[in-house]
């Protein structure tokens, strides 16, 4: 008897889990303000509009807690931070997110990534573009490392 | 089962039985559920340090960091096996240490140290998969059922 | 927060682990084995991967996610070869934590003596 209330116990454990997974994350609220992000301004070596214009777009999801964005005049390359608790649901989120960024910016090359590790690069990356410390060519490869490595599997 | 054995027993061996069942030193679930928690809890602890150790200072992104976090506690059960510490928290946490990667990699290790008398061959090559075996075998064969079923379900509502 | 949830997620993998030694009165051997088919079937089902993506390595460094990570390889491989990458594949993903634990093996019996 013990046994099976156990059992049992364990089968509603994981489907537990699996409801929880089915919450909508990207529900649209107001100007989110505990965001972390900051705009780079125009004038910079490279034009940075679109990324500034993606991170408006993304700013107004109320569970994304950064965004770091970085583009060429061809690639653009997003990363977000979402709350933990939606972490659940992230696979669904990164997916819906990269396709309304592509239809968004239709002739750029688009890459989204939830990455920690994207996140932490681009950050840096904005970092050195705010300081003016990245040419053109130099951007364009660092951009396109990253993209190339947050496409790795295994 | 236990009933079905009783059945075709002597009157003694079912006497022997009870009294043994009586005597049986109780496991303490509760304290025990504890220990495997805290120490399992914290052996996954360090993998999460691993993992963001490598993230942060080598070129690995969240995707790519659990083959080398593997890798690496692998690494620290071969220490912790050899110098006789892991069997010690063994003993005191039970499955904390068998249910993490550490335990698969202990089973491993433990038995390749032991088996070295019989030498290479016979006696490390062949008895070092003794105990990890059947987690070998029946993983991929699980995991090639699954697989299967999940391509051609894929496969039936993509047409 | 990832660290406090891998801790919490994977002790709990430990509980029903050490549930199953003394409630069920399983061998090591078997609930292992136990534990990386339930991994199988969890990817199957899809509840696998946010359970990853929500505790790193709580989720990670239990032996379910050898079981787990077997069926992701093989389904990828799947993906791009067709039916025979079911095979193929499995082992795609997996292999560090099998090679690193005969090669730490191999390396364990040169350096160490067997105590007792």
């Amino acid at each position: 008897m013990y046994r099976i209330i156990l059992m049992i116990g364990f089968i509603f454990l994981f489907v537990g889990c699996n409801a929880n997974s089915n919450t909508d994350t990207s529900q649209q609220g107001e100007k989110n303000n505990d965001i972390e992000l900051t705009e780079i301004s125009n004038t910079k070596t490279v034009d940075q509009q679109p990324s500034n214009q993606a991170k408006q777009v993304l700013q107004k999801y109320t569970n994304i807690t950064k965004v770091k964005a970085a583009n060429t005049s061809k690639l653009l390359l997003i990363a977000i931070d979402i709350k933990h608790s939606k972490r659940f649901s992230l696979k669904k989120t990164e997916q819906y997110l990269a396709k309304k960024m592509k239809k968004d910016f239709p002739d750029m090359k688009v890459e989204f990534s939830t990455d920690q590790k994207i996140v932490l690069e681009l950050d840096q990356l904005e970092k050195d573009l705010q300081a003016n410390k990245v040419s053109n060519k130099e951007l364009k490869k660092r951009l396109k490392k990253l993209a190339k490595l947050k496409n790795e599997k295994t | 089962m236990a009933d079905k054995k009783k059945k075709n027993l002597p009157p003694e061996a079912q006497q022997y039985q009870a009294f043994q069942q009586k005597r049986e030193t109780k496991r303490p679930l509760f304290k025990n559920c504890l220990k495997a928690f805290f120490v399992g809890g914290f052996i996954c602890f360090i993998g999460q340090l691993i993992t963001t150790f490598y993230i942060y200072f080598f070129n690995f992104t969240e995707q790519t960091a659990g083959n080398p976090t593997t890798a690496t506690l692998i690494f620290l059960t071969m220490l912790a096996t050899g110098f006789g510490i892991y069997d010690r928290i063994g003993q005191f946490a039970g499955a904390g240490t068998t249910v993490p990667v550490t335990g698969f990699g202990n089973a491993v290790i433990a038995s390749a140290i032991e088996h070295r008398t019989e030498g290479f061959i016979m006696g490390v090559g062949s008895s070092m998969l003794k105990l990890a075996g059947p987690v070998i075998v029946y993983g991929v064969f699980s995991a090639f059922i699954v697989a299967l079923i999940k391509t051609f379900l894929t496969k039936w509502s993509g047409f | 927060m990832i660290f406090f949830w891998a801790f919490v997620v994977g002790g709990l993998f430990c509980v029903i682990g050490q549930i199953m030694f003394d409630v069920f009165k399983l061998s090591p051997a078997h609930t292992l084995t136990i534990l990386v088919v339930s991994g199988a079937v969890l990817n199957g089902l899809g509840l696998y991967e946010p359970l990853i993506d929500f505790a790193g390595a709580g989720a990670t460094v239990p032996i379910t996610s050898f079981g787990n990570s077997l069926v992701h390889g093989a389904m990828a491989e799947a993906e791009a070869h067709g039916l025979i990458g079911v095979i193929t594949g499995m082992f795609e993903v997996t292999s560090s934590g099998i090679s690193a634990a005969i090669i730490f093996g191999v390396i364990g019996a040169l350096i160490f003596k067997a105590k007792g």
